[in-house]
C-alpha cells in the first residue's frame, strides 16, 4: 500500500493503514526523538505524542505535500517544544554529571555507557536547532535539500550550522577547547 | 594556490569531506591539512564521528510500537461522561476530607476547652444526640411490645416470656398454699 493511498484510508478510520503508517514511520521519529533527547523513557512519551497529533491532525494534512517532510517537522517541533519546556533547567546538571567527568578512567566510562550512549548525551550540548539539523543529517540520512525544505530555513544555513555541530561535537570528544556555537 | 587558515579549513571542513568544494578549494583545503596536525586531528575526528552518528539508529521497542497502533482504537472507543466522572472522583474525595476534617473538629472541641463557646455548643449537640437516642429507644421497646401483642392475638402464640410468667404465678401460687397451710387458713 502507498503512503498516500494509506494516509486517505486512514482518514475514513481503516485501522490497517494505521498500523501501515506506525510501521513505516515510527523509526524516524523515535530516532530523531531519542537522540535529540537522550532519554529512552522521554524519547517513548515524546514518540507517542507525535503519533497522537499525527493522527489527530491527519486530516488537515494536503495530498500535494510530502507526508515525510510533513511528519518530521511536526516531530522536529514537538523535540524542540518539548525540550524547552523540560530540559532548558537540567541541561548544565547533565553536562557535569554524565559527560564532563574528568576523573573518571576510560574504562570506566566504558562500563557505565556505550559509547553511542555517551555520543548521545555529547549531543545535548549542541544547540537545539543545530542538533535536530545533525540527527537529521548524519543519523537519520537526510539530504540538505530535505532538510531546509522540512525545516522551512535556507540550504546554506543548514550546511553552515551542521558544519558548525559537527565541529562543536569533535572539539567536545577530543577533549579541546569548544567551538563557538 | 591559495593559503589558508585554520578557521577557513574549519568553514569549509564538511564540504571537503563530502566532496563539493571545487577541485582547487579542495586542494587548497587538502594542502593545509598536511601542514596543520590540528586540522588533521579535527578532521579525522569528523569524519569518525560522521560514522559512528550513522550507526546509532535504534529500532522501536515492541511495546511503543503497540502504544502507537493502540492509538486509532482507543481513538474510537465511546468516551464516558467525562464530567460526570470527574465530578464523582472529585465529590468522593472532598467528602472523605470533609469527614475527616469534621471528625478533628469534633474531637477538638468536644475533649479540650480551647474555644468554650465550641466546646458547649459540641457538649449540647451530644446531649441532644443521646436524648434523641433514648427516647428512639423507648419507642422501638413500644413498637416491639405493640408488635408481640397483634402477633399473639392473630395466631394464638405465646411467646416464652409469657410461660416464664405463668410458672411465677405457679410458684407465687404454692407458696401461698403453704402459707395458709401452715396458719390455718385465713383468719378473715
Amino acid at each position: 500500500m502507498e503512503i498516500d493511498e494509506a494516509i486517505k484510508r486512514c482518514k475514513n478510520g481503516d485501522k490497517e493503514a494505521w498500523n501501515m503508517i506506525v510501521q513505516s514511520y515510527s523509526r524516524k521519529v523515535y530516532n530523531l526523538a531519542l537522540n535529540f533527547i537522550a532519554d529512552r523513557d522521554e524519547a517513548f512519551d515524546i514518540t507517542q505524542e507525535v503519533f497522537e497529533k499525527l493522527y489527530f491532525n491527519l486530516t488537515k494534512f494536503k495530498e500535494e505535500h510530502n507526508f515525510t517532510s510533513w511528519l518530521l517537522t511536526l516531530s522536529r517541533n514537538h523535540c524542540i517544544d518539548y525540550w524547552r519546556k523540560n530540559k532548558k533547567h537540567r541541561l548544565h546538571e547533565e553536562i557535569d554529571d554524565r559527560i564532563t567527568n574528568e576523573q573518571d578512567s576510560p574504562e570506566d566510562i566504558a562500563v557505565r555507557e556505550s559509547e553511542s550512549e555517551n555520543l548521545r548525551r555529547k549531543l545535548l550540548l549542541i544547540e537545539p536547532e543545530m542538533r535536530i539539523f545533525l540527527i537529521m543529517r548524519d543519523i537519520q540520512g537526510l539530504s540538505y535539500e530535505d532538510i531546509a525544505k522540512t525545516c522551512n530555513v535556507p540550504l546554506g544555513t543548514v550546511k553552515s550550522r551542521i558544519n558548525r555541530a559537527r565541529l562543536k561535537l569533535a572539539s567536545l570528544t577530543l577533549g579541546g577547547k569548544d567551538e563557538k556555537t | 594556490m591559495k593559503k589558508l587558515d585554520c578557521r577557513d579549513v574549519r568553514e569549509n571542513l564538511s564540504d571537503f569531506m563530502e566532496n563539493t568544494l571545487s577541485p582547487e578549494q579542495g586542494a587548497d583545503l587538502q594542502a593545509h591539512l598536511l601542514e596543520c596536525t590540528y586540522c588533521a586531528a579535527l578532521q579525522e575526528k569528523v569524519a569518525l564521528l560522521i560514522n559512528q552518528l550513522a550507526e546509532m539508529e535504534e529500532e522501536v521497542p515492541f511495546f511503543l510500537k503497540n502504544r502507537l497502533y493502540h492509538i486509532a482504537e482507543s481513538a474510537e472507543e465511546p468516551e464516558e461522561n467525562s464530567f460526570f466522572n470527574f465530578f464523582r472522583g472529585s465529590l468522593t474525595k472532598w467528602a472523605a476530607a470533609a469527614a475527616g476534617t469534621a471528625i478533628l473538629f469534633f474531637n477538638l472541641f468536644y475533649f479540650t476547652d480551647i474555644f468554650p463557646e465550641a466546646n458547649r455548643r459540641v457538649h449540647s449537640m451530644v446531649a441532644g444526640v443521646e436524648k434523641i437516642v433514648a427516647e428512639t429507644g423507648g419507642w422501638l421497646e413500644r413498637l416491639k411490645e405493640s408488635k408481640d401483642i397483634i402477633f399473639s392475638s392473630l395466631f394464638g402464640v405465646r411467646k416464652i416470656g409469657d410461660e416464664l410468667k405463668n410458672e411465677e404465678d405457679k410458684e407465687v401460687s404454692f407458696v401461698h398454699f403453704q402459707v395458709t397451710e401452715k396458719t390455718g387458713g385465713y383468719n378473715g
